[in-house]
């Protein structure tokens, strides 16, 4: 047994060459190849993440390369540097990578690539157990270190960090005008922050072909209006871009000042610019930042980070030891009284657990002795059911003459021998679960009994003309085929829709 | 038995505050829920402590400035609480308490004489005006400590030192409206008090009670916070200045009300 995980660095790949070159026919490949049960592969920015599991063989460094190379030849090779991490640090890595508390460069927006490349892999059936266990296990740890500490609130961007700035100044930036002059390269993230945040109304000073960068460049929907060149008296953030700008010399802050009753008024100077003390003290509700200022701010939020991350560090060594034993134990066979290896019965547990959370009607399959009812307990311990009865019923083993009266009960008098009232099956597993085995076994006229209470919810007790409803869940399962039954008219269509 | 439930309510109120402190270093949630429901049960066991004095004496705890005291922190602790509840933002809760903390420590430590207190005072006209006036006072407390962390908040921002406010503290606009609304209930509740207490000055005083020191550190304050009632409506005061006022307001209700009635002789006994 082991868990290997592999991160390499190919030379300038990115996201979008990966995805197509990494599609999953490659990984299949890769996973024959290599004898692996499971493998995720994870983007980043430029660069690849890939965690492999297998129980059996335990691939060598060079082995993987050499397949990886092989595969991906056309588009990766060659592999410029590799890092193995085996062991617990790969499944400490793989923590850290879903949480995207990774803070090497190559790993931006790691948390949604890491979910998407997860979701692939899954569809794709590439992944069983075991990185479905991590995987689940990583989502319950973002949700405590969400919960519980800072460490996704601090912002480490220019934009975020500025935004957030504004928001402490402002509350909301929905009202706001921006005004921005010229046009630098930063600005985008700036102004695409601050339209995320809520900003609406942006103004414009300086020349057109500044005015075409910026609206050319910017990822939202920004409604830039060409403004003169003039502070404007609505503007309350004012991003400068033009070292030589005249636009906010004390006239005109005066002015704006006075025309906004004295309104906070915040200034973004991207030309390195810094205003004198006098004019701070002056306009007391002016803020002057110029982006030094700002990453000066990140640093500190990076230490703060880094502080948060020590204590979130014991987190993941004890989720990395919680993985061990798991994986070490039979426990990972085992479901509700179930026990199955195979990925097929993994596929199946993770079936169970999903629609045990939902009323749906449920029909198991399959031949004689594989364990159906065990499925159907299953499905009814998960379920919110779980503390109602759970009543079986084989329909092939009641004579038929009596299935009617045994599922639907019979009141005094409606046939020979009913001395007195009796309540049904169904009645019995009312706010509960039924499990009818055997289900190819029920009569013509009973199915149209059947099919009324799905769709109705009441059921009619033998000789009585009241219906009664009841709030059941139905479990059926069978050993023969329904949808040839179906064909040969043996079961109805309308009950059996596929 | 009374003295025993002021500890046990400052005790309380202390173990609330270093929940709120606690919080408001490292911001955990735990912490956070932790430090609510402990200041709800010293809010609890604050008011049990003012019926139970209710019980025993048969007048509101109002007549001496330790009793007015305990009064005056359970209004300002219910209406710091009712605003948490509505905004969810507790931000505030660790300074707020640690000024409540203050007060209690005062009362707890000055030793508890049980004065005659003059049948007159158990009327309820003055019951009505002392009460009113401490509502007042509660709303001004609530003002000035909205403005001491605005304050703080501004310097962060405005030297670019972005800390522990800046990563804490709601926004700048934020801190505005609270002072805002508690400066418009204060005024309310000490112009309706003051009110009262002229109207029932001239019924009972016969002496000249115009030149008392404290009714003129009274009109003071009240001066300070229609200054700033008026500045804020005409836009003129905002931002930083007009939380240097509220701080400023508060300081001279202090010396009002632990100070002046004090040590200069008038007509008010605080």
């Amino acid at each position: 047994m082991a868990l290997k995980a592999l991160k390499f660095f190919p030379q300038k790949v990115r996201t979008s060459i990966g995805l197509s070159a990494f599609g999953t026919d490659g990984l299949k490949e890769v996973q024959r190849h290599l004898g692996l049960d499971e493998i995720l592969l994870v983007h980043g920015t430029s660069c690849m993440t890939l965690f492999m599991f297998s129980e059996e063989i335990v691939p060598q460094k060079e082995d993987i390369i050499e397949t990886l190379s092989h595969t991906f030849k056309e588009t990766i090779s060659p592999v410029t540097e590799a890092q193995l991490i085996e062991g617990q640090q790969a499944v400490s890595y793989f923590f850290i990578l879903a949480n995207g508390m990774d803070n090497s460069s190559c790993q931006q927006n790691s948390v949604k690539s890491f979910v998407n490349d997860f979701t692939l892999a899954k569809q794709s059936a590439l992944i069983g157990a075991v990185i479905q266990r991590l995987f689940q296990r990583s989502i319950w740890l973002h949700e405590r270190v969400r919960l519980n500490t800072n460490y996704f609130n601090v912002n480490l961007d220019i934009s975020g960090i500025f935004c957030e700035l504004s928001g402490k100044i402002f509350e909301t930036l929905n009202p706001l005008t921006v005004q921005v002059e010229g046009c630098l390269p930063e600005t985008h993230s700036v102004l695409d922050g601050l339209y995320r945040s809520g900003c609406r109304r942006f103004l414009f000073s300086g020349d057109a072909e500044d005015f075409k960068c910026l609206v050319e460049k910017c990822a939202s929907p920004l409604n830039i209006i060409f403004y003169k060149n003039k502070l404007s008296d609505e503007t309350d953030i004012f991003i400068n871009n033009n070292a030589g700008s005249t636009l906010l010399d004390i006239a005109s802050l005066k002015h704006r000042m006075a025309g906004k009753n004295n309104a906070p008024f915040l200034i973004l100077d991207s030309t390195g610019k810094s205003y004198n003390q006098k004019l701070t003290h002056k306009f007391y509700s002016a803020y002057f930042y110029n982006y030094t200022d700002l990453e000066r701010a990140i640093e500190k939020n990076k230490i703060e980070q880094e502080k948060i991350f020590k204590e979130v560090a014991p987190w993941i060594k004890n989720e990395v030891d919680k993985f061990y034993a798991w994986l070490s134990s039979d426990s990972r066979y085992r479901f509700m009284g179930i026990i199955g290896r195979s990925p097929k019965m993994q596929n199946l547990f993770e079936i169970i657990s999903r629609i045990s959370q939902t009323d749906i009607t449920v029909l198991i399959q399959g031949a004689s002795g594989t364990g159906k009812e065990l499925v159907s307990h299953a499905v009814h311990k998960l379920s919110s059911r779980a503390q109602n009865p759970f009543v079986v019923v084989n329909c092939g083993a009641i004579p038929e003459n009596l299935l009617e009266s045994e599922l639907f009960g019979h009141v005094r008098g409606s046939f020979t021998g009913a001395v007195s009232d009796k309540k049904g099956m169904f009645f019995e597993a009312d706010q509960g679960t039924i499990f009818l085995d055997e289900i190819a076994e029920l009569p013509q006229q009973l199915q149209v009994k059947l099919l009324r209470f799905l769709q109705e919810g009441d059921i009619k007790p033998v000789g009585s003309n009241a219906t009664l409803k009841v709030d059941v869940r139905v479990i059926a399962a069978t050993n023969k085929n329904l949808y040839e039954m179906v064909k040969q008219g043996g079961f109805r269509s309308d009950l059996f829709i596929v | 038995m009374f003295l025993i439930f002021q500890w046990l309510v400052l005790v309380i109120y202390a173990i609330s505050t270093v929940f709120y402190w606690q919080d408001f270093i490292n911001h955990k949630s735990g912490e956070n829920k932790k430090a609510q429901k402990w200041f709800i049960t010293a809010v609890s066991a604050n008011f049990l402590q003012i019926i139970y004095f209710i019980v025993e004496t048969g007048r509101i705890p109002i007549a001496t400035v330790d009793e007015a005291i305990g009064t005056f922190v359970w209004i300002t602790a219910t209406l710091y609480l009712a605003i948490e509840f509505k905004l969810k933002e507790r931000s505030q809760g660790a300074l707020i308490l640690s000024v409540i903390l203050l007060f209690l420590l005062k009362t707890v430590m000055s030793p508890h004489t049980p004065q005659e207190i003059a049948p007159i005072l158990y009327d309820i006209k003055f019951e009505l005006h002392v009460f009113a006036m401490l509502l007042g006072y509660s709303g001004f407390t609530l003002s000035a400590m909205s403005g001491i962390l605005h304050l703080l908040l501004y310097r962060e921002i405005q030297k670019k030192e972005l800390g522990i406010f800046f990563r804490r503290l709601p926004s700048l606009a934020y801190f505005e409206r609270i002072s805002d609304f508690a400066i418009n209930f204060g005024l309310i509740f000490s112009t309706l008090g003051f009110a009262l207490g002229f109207y029932f000055a001239t019924i009972v005083w016969t002496v000249s009670f115009y030149l008392d020191p404290k009714i003129i550190t009274v009109l003071i304050t009240s001066l300070i916070y229609f200054t700033y009632f008026i500045g804020r409506k005409l836009g003129a005061i905002r931002g930083q200045r007009a939380a240097l006022l509220s701080v400023v307001g508060f300081i001279l209700i202090l010396f009002s009300f632990l100070i002046v009635s004090q040590l200069i002789p008038g007509a008010h006994q605080f």
